[in-house]
């Protein structure tokens, strides 16, 4: 496993797009947090109703999209160049080598994610008071001190870690990175689209509560907590059961199937 | 014939219709006298500040107005709507000096809620009282046209088009790879020997992805809107109505949204010659920006407006058919189908992009070696 393990190292260290996509995580993330944070104001305790810790961290609804890239390269890529025979032939447990790339993407993915939150958070601390959400008028500032602040923010690592391993998963199911890339985004993005529309409000909730994103990212919820679909901590498990689901079907195809 | 609070005296029909009366605040001690006039189909109205002195406001034909109708002083309060919480108002009125030609003060009146029930979120039931010639008289609600918006009165028959969400991923991921897998397998040498006219094959290649889209995208949505229309009114919503051109415009619309998606994921699969990243790139354009400014709701109203402004999510108000009302008190915002550019403007945005986008891919492709 060791073995494994740096061989999938040594080769996502090495394309030259990892770096940059890394970086774009973060980037993508902390810009859209600290945007959406300085758009908002609250003249007055009446008319803001804002959960400021999921508002600081509203970034994440991008960074996730560069995060399914990252780790939908590190599968797809090898089926476009053919490099997966030779990984194959290199290392015959196949699972083993699955399990080695899902560990190192997990690793770079906690990485950038702990950077990209930390900046969001910091960017929501430093930028919401200016826009009138002060312990005045009933907001605190954004402290990771503060319990449900660190549950949101550990929680949306987490969750970006997750997001990795859903694509990864979808990745080597469907063994094509356009394809994988094209899947992923649409199992995050259509859940909460289709919510807006459904015929009832029980189908919306019940949509809610099944999509990786809308579920997933219940995480970072701090207020309303008892009118959440799902708990923070469920959600985030309604996100764990589809990337197991996406791993499962990826290590089945990957070790039935001719590379 | 009615006073307002703000607007003076109006006279309004056919919920659209709207001519402005004596202007000017009305109050206990500055009261307006109204008069209903009916020769006929033809409805004049008069008002007047002291009874005596009457000024004609308008004069409305009425076609088809039945012989008998019912008529009587009316009292209405639209529902107080912001962007995050909605609700009813109540407003009370006293009308004295009530006559009808022929008949004897006070009689023969008698008071009704029309239009309020507990699925319309936006009235209250109303309350009416006599003493002699004197009527006070509660009412909530507005005799207006209804749009979709926070008092939730009904629903547009394109809820269905939802759907074209999920083609437009498929058709995203379908126009990158149609150049991003000539890359991969080398095929583009071939095709490039073969073709030596760079500009033409991209052209060629965006006909073809261009019209293939298109015709799938009208098979595809034009079954949503028969079919979302009966389903949401089996579950009791009433569906704001649409004539056989608009579903027309509505249908070609949709599959135009495609095509041209399609074209634009075309031009970026040439400018980054890499599947994941174009198809990531062209989704988050439309899809996720649609997403922020629409079902997120996080952006205020201005922020998400510049957004489907500027982006090519700004064709997505080709889905849009519901007119807005100035005199309606409703939020226009995009969270209500309402977008900030008009259908076909906001699809020409997204025409900008796709063309910007495959000069640009044209530019590159003759340049770089493939």
């Amino acid at each position: 496993m060791r073995t494994a393990l740096h061989a999938e190292w040594t080769k996502l260290r090495t394309l030259p797009g990892t770096g940059w996509l890394l970086i774009g995580v973060v980037a993508a993330t902390v810009i859209i947090s600290a945007a959406v944070s300085a758009s908002v104001s609250c003249s007055s305790p009446a008319n803001c109703h804002v959960d400021v810790t999921k508002l600081s961290l509203t970034g994440t609804y991008l960074g996730q999209a560069v995060v399914a890239i990252v780790a939908v390269l590190a599968v797809g890529g090898e089926y476009a160049t053919g490099m997966i025979r030779t990984t194959l032939a290199a290392m015959p447990r196949r699972t083993a080598v699955l399990a080695a790339k899902a560990a190192v993407v997990t690793a770079v993915t906690l990485a950038a994610g702990t950077l990209a939150v930390l900046g969001s958070v910091l960017a929501g601390r430093l930028i919401l008071p200016g826009h009138g959400y002060t312990p005045a008028n009933g907001y605190p500032v954004l402290s990771l001190a503060n319990g449900t602040v660190l549950r949101a923010a550990t929680g949306t690592v987490l969750y970006l870690a997750l997001i990795a391993l859903l694509s990864l998963g979808v990745a080597a199911a469907v063994r094509d990175a356009a394809v994988a890339i094209g899947a992923v985004l649409g199992l995050l993005y259509l859940f909460p689209i289709l919510t807006q529309v459904a015929g009832s409000p029980g189908i919306a909730r019940h949509l809610q509560q099944i999509g990786p994103m809308t579920a997933g990212l219940e995480i970072q919820a701090s207020t309303g907590l008892r009118s959440l679909p799902i708990g923070p901590w469920a959600g985030l498990g309604v996100l764990a059961a589809w990337a197991a689901a996406a791993l499962l079907a990826g290590t089945l195809v990957l070790r039935r199937r001719d590379a | 014939m009615m006073i307002t609070g703000d607007h003076g005296v109006r006279m309004q029909y056919n919920y659209t219709g709207d001519t402005p009366g004596l202007p000017g605040a009305m109050s206990a001690a500055s009261p307006r006298w109204l008069r209903l006039v009916r020769a006929g189909d033809t409805l004049t109205g008069y008002d007047s500040a002291d009874g005596t002195r009457w000024t004609r406001v308008g004069t409305v034909s009425l076609a088809g107005l039945p012989a008998t109708v019912q008529a009587g002083p009316f009292v209405t309060s639209p529902a107080w709507v912001q962007p995050q919480n909605s609700g009813p108002t109540v407003a009370t009125a006293v009308f004295d000096h009530v006559s009808f030609p022929g008949a004897a003060p006070g009689a023969g009146w008698h008071g009704a809620s029309i239009g309020a029930n507990a699925q319309v979120a936006s009235s209250l039931p109303g309350r009416f009282h006599a003493t002699g010639g004197t009527f006070t008289v509660t009412g909530s609600g507005d005799i207006a046209p209804a749009g979709p918006g926070p008092t939730n009165i009904g629903r547009p028959a394109d809820d269905g088009f939802v759907g074209a969400f999920a083609g437009l991923i498929v058709v995203i991921v379908v126009g990158a790879m149609f150049i991003t897998a000539e890359y991969r397998r080398g095929l583009i040498r071939t095709t490039l020997a073969a073709a030596p006219a760079r500009g033409r094959v991209l052209a060629a290649k965006a006909a073809v992805v261009g019209s293939v889209t298109f015709v799938a995208g009208v098979i595809g949505a034009a079954p949503l809107i028969p079919v979302g229309a009966s389903l949401l009114r089996s579950h009791g919503n009433y569906v704001f109505p649409m004539s056989a051109l608009t579903e027309v415009r509505l249908v070609a619309g949709i599959a135009a949204l495609l095509a041209i998606t399609a074209v634009l994921a075309l031009a970026a699969g040439t400018i980054l010659r890499h599947a994941a990243g174009a198809i990531t790139a062209v989704v988050t354009l439309t899809v996720v920006i649609y997403f922020f400014s629409v079902p997120l709701a996080v952006l205020p109203a201005g922020a998400a407006d510049w957004l489907l402004w500027v982006t090519p999510a700004a064709g997505f108000a080709i889905q849009q058919y519901v007119p807005a009302y100035p005199q309606v008190n409703n939020v226009y915002t995009p969270q209500h189908g309402y977008f900030p550019l008009a259908p076909w403007a906001g699809f020409g945005v997204l025409c900008l992009w796709a063309a910007a986008a495959l000069c640009l891919a044209a530019v590159l492709l003759r340049r770089r070696d493939a």
